[in-house]
């Protein structure tokens, strides 16, 4: 089994696949063309030392993101 | 002899740049960050008695553009008919380029595929099938590493065989099944999967992931990054000194030479007046005070630049940044404005929304400069430190000046909040930073590069702006008007101003002079001292600091002197640019009203507290 969260409630060390974003506007698209797109394998890796942003791997490529863009990205956690 | 025109485009952080300055010889500057990039650049080489022209483009992760430097990226390509376009792709992350580069084949046929970063792909373990991914993108791919200088002939006789026909380049049937529209990276995602495969383990990510924990984690990532910035400070306040002195004698010694010859060929001594004590005084201070620290400091941070540290600290702050409604990626521009606030202007275009890039554009010159750095260490060296080079005295200077920066970043902050709160109301939008592989900098080039950049830059601008500032001074301070010189009348004006805000007529007038060049500022309120009467000639930080005391400095002065170094209007460079980047004459003035005024508000308050305790 396995749920489907908001990418922020990905725990660091955890790895998701993308389900669905959302939201449509400027900043999901940007996040798209940076490789984010649905049915990508996606990895939290670790937090800011303030917490946010958190840096994700995706594509073979580290990227940070904001907690308030991370809860437009909805994944599917595996168990 | 045939001319050929090429186009270098590519995701951000692929080696572009890398990659034109190995074909062209030209220097363009690299640095291991997304964006370092922003307007687009020409050089050329020859090849085979061809001569081809070739573009280097700011990166773009898609055609589908979002931010100012992508979109220079996308209209060159719709609009110049280039004769072949080079697809530099990193073959480390070629998951996500190569949907760029299918989204570019669907549209431009005349293509050659640069594989780039090659070495860093072997030792990640990953390996590329480059006859099959070149038959399935129908187009010839070349293996290079740029910084290594593998592949690079290869690469231009592919340009080459594009260009002459050659190698007649043609959509395949994948690439036609993209489908522009929906954008979806089906056929992208299918070359991947056929052409590339990883084995072992992954070396190079295993560092970055290592080094990741220390300069990121909640427990040492601010602490190091506060040392790191301490220890730039103290390798430019210590290493400068020697130059410094070294310098300064030698133009001492030289002017005494100059004099005599003057005086043997019976000069005029007005004119030996401007030429020597207001040319060349003005001209050498410039060179033997300020460029020494600009030296140093330039070339040390190229090489955190190149390592690909500037984004962690992007990373760690931008929390902060978050909550003055200001963009993360606003940080870069102002590390880049630590160099020059000019760059760090034009820098902002990597901050893909309007709003932001306005705040950090107008928020720049909060950031001081590198013809400010010095002034800084000047005064902290003379009043805060005990005038000694000790050690002791080194980390005083250099424990105040992250002090200061500390403090210009907060101010940093604090009008990014107010801004977003009154003049560009919105909320933020969309922030994605990418965090790139550490990688070990070019050392040497970089180190050599940057140090001859910075060197000529300096006295390229001394001769352009001090000469003249030298000169007008130095007629200011000798024609007469009645009994008091023009600069007297001048600095007599603004003297309850001045004071008003703890510094003197002399200070603000070396401020205002001071517009085309900061560097200029201290060797204008030098010579406005000495020519109203203390003849004193300038040896070291010893003289200095008994003219200026002479003169009425305290350490109330030396405090607002700071203050005012760093809150003051940009330098005129810097004006410039951002009248160019926001095309508004009253983004402009807001630009240079900031700064001014809070800087003379805090002066003001500060010398007043210090005058009632003391
Ligand atoms: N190891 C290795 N490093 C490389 C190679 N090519 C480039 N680099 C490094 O990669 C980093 C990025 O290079 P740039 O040339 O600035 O990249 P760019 O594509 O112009 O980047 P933007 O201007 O931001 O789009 C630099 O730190 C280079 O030293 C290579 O072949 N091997
Ligand atoms: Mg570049």
């Amino acid at each position: 089994m396995s749920s489907i969260i908001r990418l922020c409630d990905l725990a660091p060390n955890s790895k998701a696949v993308i389900h669905s974003f959302a939201a449509e506007n400027a900043s999901v698209k940007r996040v798209k063309d940076l490789g984010i797109a649905q049915g990508e394998e996606i990895v939290c890796l670790f937090r800011s030392p303030f917490s946010d942003p958190t840096a994700y791997r995706v594509n073979g490529v580290t990227v940070a993101l904001r907690k308030s863009d991370c809860e437009k990205i909805l994944v599917k956690a595996y168990e | 002899m045939s001319r050929y025109t090429i186009a270098l485009a590519g995701n951000p952080n692929v080696g572009k740049s890398t990659v034109f300055n190995a074909l062209t010889g030209l220097k363009q500057h690299t640095g291991n960050w997304t964006g370092k990039t922003v307007e687009r650049c020409e050089g050329s080489f020859k090849y085979m008695q061809n001569e081809f022209t070739v573009t280097d483009l700011p990166g773009a992760y898609s055609l589908s553009a979002f931010s100012e430097e992508e979109t220079i990226t996308r209209d060159c390509l719709l609009n110049n008919n280039y004769d072949c376009v080079v697809l530099v792709l990193d073959s480390g992350a070629l998951r996500r380029n190569l949907r760029f580069a299918v989204q570019v084949l669907s549209m431009y046929e005349r293509a050659v595929i640069c594989l780039n970063l090659c070495d860093e792909a072997r030792r990640s373990g990953i390996s590329v099938d480059d006859k099959l991914l070149s038959a399935m993108l129908g187009a010839p791919v070349v293996k290079c590493s740029a910084v290594k200088k593998q592949g690079l002939r290869e690469l231009k006789a592919a340009c080459m065989d594009v260009c002459t026909g050659n190698i007649t380049c043609q959509k395949t049937a994948l690439i036609r099944e993209y489908d522009p529209i929906s954008d979806d990276n089906t056929v992208a995602d299918k070359i991947f999967t056929t052409c590339v495969s990883q084995s072992g383990i992954n070396k190079v990510r295993r560092r970055t992931e290592k080094l990741d924990k220390l300069l990121t984690s909640k427990a040492t990532g601010i602490p190091i990054m506060l040392l790191l910035c301490a220890a730039l400070f103290w390798l430019t306040a210590v290493g400068a000194n020697y130059p410094s002195e070294w310098l300064s004698s030698l133009f001492e010694a030289i002017k005494t030479y100059l004099s005599r010859f003057c005086g043997f060929i019976k000069l005029p001594h007005f004119i030996s007046g401007i030429l020597i004590d207001g040319v060349y005084t003005t001209l050498s201070w410039v060179v033997s005070v300020m460029l020494p620290p600009m030296a140093i400091f330039f070339p040390l941070f190229s090489l955190i630049e190149d390592a690909g540290y500037l984004p962690r600290i992007a990373f760690n702050l931008d929390r902060f940044f978050a909550k003055s409604g200001a963009h993360g990626k606003q940080s870069l521009c102002m590390m880049m404005g630590i160099g020059c606030n000019a760059c760090g202007v034009t820098g902002c275009r990597i901050i893909e929304t309007k709003r932001e890039r306005l705040i950090a554009v107008l928020t720049n010159n909060f950031m001081p400069c590198n013809g400010r750095l010095p002034i800084l260490i000047a005064i902290l060296m003379m009043y805060f430190a005990g005038v000694s080079s000790g050690i002791i005295a080194s980390v005083k200077v250099t424990l105040l000046l992250v002090f200061i920066i500390v403090m210009c970043v907060l101010l940093t902050l604090l009008a990014s909040k107010l801004l977003s709160m009154t003049i560009v109301k919105g909320a933020p939008s969309g922030f994605v930073l990418e965090l790139p592989p550490y990688r070990k900098p070019q050392i040497i080039k970089t180190v050599c590069r940057s140090f001859l950049d910075r060197t000529l830059f300096v006295l390229g601008r001394a001769a352009i702006v001090a000469t003249p500032a030298g000169a007008v001074i130095w007629l200011c301070a000798n024609v007469y008007i009645g009994n008091t010189s023009v600069l007297e009348h001048c600095t007599d004006f603004l003297d309850p101003f001045g004071k008003f805000i703890g510094l003197d007529g002399v200070i603000v007038m070396a401020f205002i002079l001071g517009f085309p060049a900061n560097e200029t500022v201290i060797p204008i309120i030098m010579m406005s001292y000495m020519a109203s009467g203390t003849m004193c000639d300038y040896s070291g930080y010893e003289q200095l600091y008994a003219l200026f005391t002479a003169n009425g400095w305290t350490v109330t002065t030396a405090v607002c002197m700071i203050i005012m170094t760093v809150l003051h209007f940009p330098c005129s460079t810097t004006c410039l640019t951002i009248k160019k980047e926001t095309g508004s004459i009253k983004h402009t003035v807001l630009a240079m009203a900031i700064p001014t005024i809070s800087g003379i508000i805090i002066c003001a308050v500060v010398s007043h507290i210090i005058a009632v305790f003391i």
